[in-house]
C-alpha cells in the first residue's frame, strides 16, 4: 500500500455550499436570536393593535422607532464592542456629559453644526481613552467603562448643578429629534432615519467586509486572530471610538428631545444598550451578535414599553419588563443550543 | 533481568476484556484486550492517538470504559474514579508529573498518606523512609527540598519513589524516561526490576524500541484502538514493531523526493528571546529542515519568536533578503511566512467559525477589494484547497470545530499555503492526528518542498523528523546543540544530542 492511497479516503465529498438547517417556518425561527425575537416582536405588535386604537397609527409608530433609535444607534456600536470581546459601560454617563457640554457649547456658538461637531467629537476622546486603557494597561474594559462611567457621572453633576438650557433658539435644533427627513407618503423622523442609515452601514460592514470578518475572529480567538495577521489592537481601538462616537451623537438627541443639557439624563442607558446587544444574540465572551439582531431586540423592547404606556399601566413596570425578556432570551437560547447540539 | 513469567496459566494482574470507549467522533478504544502478569515488564506500544492514554486513564479510573470488563485479580471491577483505582494498589506515573512544587519531596513522596504519630505527622518517619527510598535509587536529593526546585529528572525520579512508598502492585508508567539522561535510564531499570522481583506487574508505556528491548518481557501493540498483537519481546524484531504500529511499510508513510537545494530564503542570526540563545538557522528553497528537541528545549517558542508571535530580544532575521520586524506576525506574512501553530484549538482554529472562512482568514485582503469580501472567489479557493487537501468535510459551511483533528489540521494548513508562502514553520502538525492524515501532512510537506518552499519543520518525534527532514537541527535548554544531515542522522544521535550536554558531556 503506498501513502498515496491511504492519503486519499474515498469518500471525500465535493464540498457544497449550502447549509441543512431547519426546513419549517416553526425551526426557521427557532434557529437564531433574530428568527425568535421577530415571532415574539409580531405577537407583541398584533396584541397592542388589537388592544389598542393608537398603537398603529403613524404617528406612535413614528415615536416609538424615534425612542428605539436612541438606544440602537448607540447599540449598534455596543455590538461591534461586544463581537471583539469588549464592552463600554460608559455610554450612559456619556448621555449627561456630552449633552451638558454639547449645549454649552451652542449657547456659545450657536450653529447646528457645532454642536454635532462636539458631541461626536468628545465621543472619540472617551473612546480613545476608554481603549487606551484598556489595551495599554490591560484592564479589563468592563473595569476601566465602569470608571470612566462615574468620572464621567460626576464630571456632569460638577460642570452644572442645574439643567443648561436651550438659550440658542437655533430653529433647527429641536427638529433634530422632532422633525422629520421627509413628510410624504410616510412620515420618517430624522432619528429613525439616521437609524436606518447606521443599520445598513453597519449591517454591511459586519457581514461584508474583512473588518467584519476579523471582529468575529478576534472575538471568538484573540490569540489565532492574532497569528493571522490581524491587528487587534487597531480593530478595538476602532470598536471603542466607533462606539463612543454613536454615544455622542445619540447625546445630542437626546438634548434636541428634551430641550436641555442635563446632568442626570442617561440613567441607566448602558444597561439597556447592553442588555439589547445581548438579547439580540451578542455574548459577553465575544465573537456573537448581529446588527439586525441588535435592532430587533430594541425594536422588541421598545414596542413592549410602547405598550405599557398605551395601556395605561405604571410606566415604572418597563424596568422589570426589560430584565424580564432578557431572562427569557438567555434561557431561549440555551434550549436552542442544546437542541440543535443534540441533532 | 529476571527470567520472563512463561506460565500464563496463573492470574493476571490486570485483564481487560473488550474494552471500548468512545468519545464524541472518536472511538478511542474498540474493544481492547490486554493481560497483565504478575512480575512482568509488559510494553504497550502505539502511535500517537493509537488509544494507549486512554487505556491508562480506563485503569486509572480517570475514564470509565462504554463496554467490556476490567478484572484485576480475577475480580471483574468498575472505578468510580482515581481513588477506586488506588485502593486496588495501582500506581500510574504519568508523563506530565502531579508533584506539588510547592511541598518538600518527603512530603510529596507521601502526599496524602502521610506517616502519623499520635495524630501529629510523624516528619521524621516521613524523612528517614524518604532518604532510604532515595537512596535506593541512587539518588542524592535532599528530602527536604522544594519539589519545584528539582530537574524534571530528578522529579520524574521522585514520582517513581512515590510509586514505591505506596507499595503498588501494579506500576503504569508513560514514556518515564523522556526527560532522563542514560545514567538516570539505567537507575530506572535497576529499580523496574526490583519491582518485578517483588511481583509487581510494570505496564511500560513508550516511544523508544531500544528501550523495549533492554527491559519488556512482552510487548502489546495498539493501532487506532485496536489490539494489533501481543507477543514475547524475544521473538519479534524491531522491524515488526513498527510495521505493526504503523499498519504498514514505513517507507510508504513518508513520501520522500530529492529536492535540489535553491538559494537562501530564510537567514536567523544569533536570534534570543525567552530561553532561547544564539539561535542561528539558514532555510533554502526546496528544503525541509527539522528541528528536534525534548519537552522543554524550545522548539515551540523558536517557532514564535521567528514568526514575531513571541518577544524577539536579539539577533536578525532575513527572509528572502528582507529584514522582518521583531514581534510582528503581521510583517512576517508581509514577507511571506507561514505559521502552523502547536496548538490548533488554542491559536490556530476559530472554532465556531466555518471551514472556509478559516481557511481565508490570514488571506482576507487577497479576496477584498476595498476591504469588501467576494464571498463567491473565497468559496472558490476553498473549495480548491478542500479537494486538494482531501479535506472530509459536509460543506464549506460546517464549523470547523465539528471536523475531525486531521481535518482541522488540513485546514490550517490550507489557511497558509493560500497566501503561497515562501517559508512554511510547521510546529508539532501531526500531533494527535491520525495515521491517515499524518501521511497525507507528509505528502503535502514533500509536495511544497519539491515547489520550492522552504520548511521549518518541528517536532519531538523522531521518526517523522528522521522520515521527512532534509537536515535536521537538534536543540536543548533554547540551544541548538547538533546539526545533521539526513544521510547521518539515527535516532541515538538525536537523543543523544537532545539529552546530553555536550560542554561538559554530562548527563542532563
Amino acid at each position: 500500500m503506498s501513502a498515496e492511497s491511504i492519503a486519499r479516503p474515498s469518500q471525500t465529498r465535493r464540498p457544497t455550499d449550502d447549509t441543512s438547517r431547519g426546513t419549517t417556518i416553526g425551526q426557521r425561527l427557532l434557529a437564531s436570536p433574530e428568527g425568535y425575537l421577530t415571532g415574539f416582536i409580531v405577537l407583541v405588535w398584533i396584541f397592542l393593535s388589537i388592544r389598542s386604537d393608537v398603537f398603529l397609527t403613524e404617528r406612535n409608530i413614528g415615536v416609538l422607532l424615534s425612542q428605539v433609535a436612541l438606544i440602537a444607534i448607540t447599540g449598534f456600536g455596543m455590538t461591534l464592542l461586544m463581537i471583539a470581546r469588549e464592552v463600554d459601560l460608559s455610554v450612559g454617563s456619556m448621555q449627561a456629559f456630552v449633552g451638558v457640554l454639547a449645549m454649552q457649547s451652542l449657547n456659545r456658538w450657536p450653529y447646528l453644526l457645532v454642536g454635532i461637531a462636539v458631541a461626536i467629537l468628545l465621543g472619540v476622546i472617551v473612546g480613545l481613552i476608554n481603549s487606551g486603557l484598556t489595551l495599554k494597561l490591560g484592564i479589563t474594559s468592563f473595569i476601566v467603562t465602569l470608571a470612566m462611567m462615574q468620572i464621567l457621572r460626576g464630571a456632569a453633576y460638577t460642570s452644572t448643578s442645574a439643567a443648561v438650557q436651550n438659550d440658542h433658539k437655533l430653529s433647527s435644533f429641536k427638529r433634530v429629534f422632532n422633525g422629520a427627513i421627509i413628510e410624504d407618503p410616510v412620515r420618517i423622523p430624522w432619528p429613525v432615519a439616521i437609524m436606518a442609515f447606521f443599520f445598513v452601514l453597519f449591517s454591511l460592514i459586519v457581514a461584508k467586509t474583512t473588518f467584519g470578518r476579523s471582529l468575529y475572529a478576534l472575538g471568538s480567538n484573540p490569540e489565532a486572530a492574532a497569528l493571522s495577521g490581524i491587528h487587534v489592537w487597531r480593530l478595538k481601538t476602532i470598536c471603542f471610538v466607533i462606539t463612543s462616537a454613536l454615544a455622542g451623537l445619540s447625546a445630542f438627541m437626546l438634548i434636541a428631545r428634551m430641550n436641555s443639557g442635563q446632568n442626570n439624563a442617561g440613567f441607566g442607558f448602558e444597561l439597556q444598550v447592553i442588555g439589547a446587544v445581548l438579547l439580540g444574540g451578542a455574548s459577553l465572551a465575544g465573537g456573537k451578535g448581529t446588527i439586525l439582531g441588535t435592532f430587533l431586540a430594541t425594536l422588541l423592547l421598545g414596542s413592549l414599553n410602547n405598550g405599557i404606556t398605551l395601556m395605561g399601566y405604571n410606566p415604572n413596570w418597563q424596568w422589570a419588563v426589560t430584565g424580564i425578556i432578557i431572562l427569557i432570551a438567555v434561557l431561549l437560547d440555551s434550549v436552542r443550543r442544546r437542541v440543535t447540539q443534540e441533532s | 533481568m529476571s527470567a520472563p513469567p512463561t506460565d500464563t496459566n496463573q492470574t493476571p494482574l490486570l485483564e481487560m476484556r473488550a474494552i471500548s470507549k468512545t468519545f464524541p467522533g472518536v472511538v478511542a478504544l474498540d474493544s481492547m484486550d490486554f493481560v497483565l502478569l504478575p512480575g512482568e515488564v509488559h510494553a504497550l506500544i502505539g502511535e500517537n492517538g493509537a488509544g494507549k492514554s486512554t487505556m491508562i486513564k480506563i485503569i486509572s479510573g480517570l475514564y470509565q470504559p462504554d463496554s467490556g470488563e476490567m478484572l484485576i485479580d480475577g475480580d471483574p471491577v468498575s472505578f468510580r474514579g482515581p481513588a477506586d483505582s488506588i485502593a486496588r494498589r495501582i500506581k500510574v506515573v504519568y508523563q506530565e508529573l502531579d508533584l506539588v512544587p510547592g511541598l518538600s519531596v518527603g512530603e510529596n513522596v507521601y502526599l496524602g498518606a502521610y506517616p502519623k504519630k499520635g495524630g501529629r505527622v510523624d516528619w521524621e518517619t516521613l524523612y528517614g523512609n524518604t532518604r532510604e527510598l532515595l537512596d535506593g535509587l541512587g539518588l542524592s536529593i535532599d528530602p527536604r527540598t522544594p519539589v519545584g526546585e528539582l530537574r524534571v529528572a530528578e522529579q520524574q525520579l521522585v514520582e517513581i519513589a512515590r510509586a514505591l512508598s505506596q507499595d503498588a502492585r501494579i506500576v503504569v508508567m508513560d514514556e518515564p524516561t523522556s526527560a532522563l539522561s542514560t545514567e538516570e535510564v539505567d537507575r530506572l531499570f535497576r529499580l523496574i526490576e526490583r519491582l518485578q522481583e517483588r511481583g509487581v506487574g510494570v505496564l511500560y508505556v513508550t516511544h523508544k524500541l531500544d528501550e523495549i528491548y533492554r527491559i519488556a518481557d512482552r510487548v502489546t501493540v495498539v493501532r487506532d484502538g485496536k489490539h494489533v498483537v501481543t507477543t514475547e519481546i524475544s521473538k519479534t524484531r524491531p522491524h515488526d514493531l513498527v510495521t505493526w504500529m504503523v499498519g504498514r511499510e514505513l517507507t510508504a508513510l513518508f513520501p520522500k523526493s530529492t529536492v535540489e537545494r535553491g538559494p537562501v530564503l530564510l537567514q536567523a542570526t544569533d536570534v534570543s528571546g525567552e530561553g532561547i540563545e544564539h539561535f542561528d538557522l539558514t532555510v533554502h528553497s526546496g528544503e525541509i529542515v527539522g528541528l528536534f528537541g525534548l519537552l522543554g528545549a524550545g522548539i515551540n517558542t523558536v517557532a514564535r519568536i521567528l514568526f514575531g508571535a513571541s518577544e524577539r530580544t536579539g539577533g536578525a532575521i532575513v527572509l528572502d533578503g528582507s529584514t522582518i520586524k521583531p514581534n510582528s506576525p503581521a510583517d512576517a506574512m508581509e514577507k511571506g511566512m507561514g505559521l502552523l501553530t502547536e496548538n490548533r484549538k488554542d491559536d490556530g482554529l476559530v472554532l465556531p467559525m466555518s471551514v472556509r472562512d478559516n481557511m481565508t482568514l490570514a488571506s482576507l485582503r487577497q479576496f477584498a477589494r476595498l476591504s469588501w469580501l467576494d464571498s463567491r472567489n473565497e468559496s472558490e479557493a476553498a473549495t480548491g484547497f478542500v479537494e486538494r487537501l482531501s479535506i472530509r468535510t459536509p460543506s464549506l459551511r460546517q464549523r470547523v470545530q465539528f471536523l475531525s483533528g486531521g481535518n482541522q489540521q488540513k485546514v490550517l494548513m490550507a489557511r497558509w499555503l493560500m497566501r503561497d508562502p515562501k517559508i512554511l514553520i510547521l510546529a508539532e502538525p501531526t500531533r494527535g492526528i491520525d495515521v491517515g492524515s499524518k501521511a497525507e501532512i507528509y505528502r503535502l510537506m514533500d509536495e511544497m518542498a519539491q515547489r520550492g518552499l522552504g520548511i521549518v519543520f518541528m517536532s519531538t518525534e523522531i521518526p517523522e523528523i528522521l522520515g521527512i527532514a532534509d537536515r535536521i537541527l537538534v536543540m536543548r535548554e533554547g540551544r541548538v546543540t547538533a546539526e545533521f544531515d539526513r544521510s547521518e542522522a539515527t535516532q541515538e544521535k538525536l537523543v543523544q544530542a537532545a539529552a546530553v550536554d555536550p560542554e561538559t558531556s554530562e548527563a542532563a
